[in-house]
């Protein structure tokens, strides 16, 4: 079963993305509530992918990924947005997010990345 | 919208009681269903494809007809039917509150004249009221020097409408560079203009927005509530965003910011939408080019 962390301060979309993917077959879990916990516990536990929200305090979500790439080249990190937010997603291109997910969830969306990319 | 504004002003004038209010909803569904339910019944999709174009609404501003020909589930014309079935918004409110012995038409027609005095509405603003149409009513409740302000009210007020509530009453806008406040959850996002926008309340009166929103039951406006507040507003900042970008106006999003204890909201001026969401009265504020801060 592969594992998945989401990286997200928000409580309320961490629980809403968590019901998303739990329905779609996946329940091996992590969380983390900002870029610098989800660094930690990407290094701890190695996930097969992790969903990162761009807006975060201390460490965003651009950061963190920049962050784990140069840690795991090979991460798949896709990246949640809130729509909207064009310079970000550029970056996140450049620093190598693997997909785009836009917020509130959308369940055959979300299926179709994390499936696509780890199927 | 248009049965949820005459319907508190009727109550508000002692015509129909709260009973009768709850009652009239109920009416109101079977002398008046949406797209999607008429589109189901009539063969035109299925629920799941009904379902799924709903759900889409609250990630996309666009109507339910236009995303489902977009979609390729319907097409114009099967829109344009469907529509014919739902009938005059006004003339349903009417005839639910005649099925229910309240008032007749023209009864209706004398409160209706009252409320446009009170409101200082035009016979252009009645009709805009009449129709139904949210993209109509909201600027009629925001002053009219409020220009600057349509897009962003609008987006949030539909936001709401579909993501919590399709029953919300907005009430009359005031500028303010000041409200007193209990609770509430905010997020700037920076760009030209830059725009802090933020939904507040006294006790647990964004209980219900937070609920529905979170899909969680909470015991009241605590910070988890807030939170899922917060999550509203950063779609309505996102989609606000997404909107400018096609003008290449981009915005940063900063994180959303809440707190179950506070004395107000304030720092700039503002303008403030009172809603009914819910039978509870909330606050949304939005204030173009400056930020806002809870004190």
């Amino acid at each position: 079963m592969a594992k998945i962390l989401i990286v997200d301060d928000s409580r309320t979309s961490r629980r809403m993305l968590r019901a998303v993917l739990e329905e779609i077959g996946y329940t091996e879990i992590e969380e983390a509530v900002n870029g610098e916990d989800g660094f930690i516990k990407y290094k701890e536990i190695k996930p097969d992918l992790v969903t990162m929200d761009i807006t975060m305090p201390k460490l965003d979500g651009i950061e963190a990924l920049e962050l784990i790439k140069k840690y795991d080249a090979d991460a798949k990190v896709v990246m949640i947005s809130a729509a909207g937010q064009r310079e970000k997603m550029f970056k996140a291109i450049k620093y190598g997010a693997a997909e785009f997910i836009t917020k509130p969830y959308e369940k055959n969306e979300v299926e179709k990345i994390v499936k696509g990319l780890l199927d | 919208m248009i049965a949820n504004i005459v319907a508190n002003y009727l109550v508000n004038k002692g015509k129909i009681s709260v009973e009768q209010y709850s009652r009239l909803f109920d009416e109101l569904t079977r002398v008046r269903a949406k797209l999607g339910l008429i589109a189901v019944h009539e063969g035109f999709m299925t629920e799941y494809q009904a379902d799924s174009i709903n759900l889409l609404q609250s990630t996309i501003d666009m109507r339910f007809g236009d995303l489902a020909v977009e979609k390729g589930l319907l097409t114009a014309s099967q829109v344009q039917e469907l529509l014919k079935h739902q009938g005059d918004p006004y003339l349903s409110l009417a005839q639910a509150l005649e099925n229910m012995g309240i008032m007749k038409l023209t009864d209706l027609d004398l409160m209706m004249k009252k409320y446009q005095a009170e409101n200082e509405l035009s016979s252009s603003n009645l009709e805009a009221l009449k129709s139904d149409e949210i993209d109509r009513i909201v600027p009629l409740f925001l002053p009219p020097d409020a220009d600057d302000y349509v897009d962003v009210m609008l987006l949030a007020v539909k936001t709401i409408s579909r993501c919590v509530d399709g029953n919300i009453i907005p009430i009359k806008a005031y500028y303010t560079d000041r409200l007193e406040v209990q609770n509430g959850a905010l997020q700037f996002a920076d760009g030209n203009p830059c725009v802090t926008i933020a939904m507040c309340g006294d006790g647990n009166s964004l209980l219900k927005m937070a609920s529905t929103y979170g899909r969680e039951e909470f015991p009241c406006v605590n910070m988890d509530a807030l939170d899922a507040i917060a999550e509203l507003i950063n779609c309505i900042t996102g989609m606000y965003a997404t909107a400018l970008s096609a003008n290449r106006i981009d915005m940063e999003l900063y994180p959303p910011e809440f707190d179950d204890s506070v004395e107000s909201i304030g720092g700039a001026e503002m303008l403030v939408l009172p809603l009914v969401v819910g039978s509870k009265s909330v606050n949304l504020c939005v204030c173009l080019g400056e930020r806002l801060e809870f004190e």
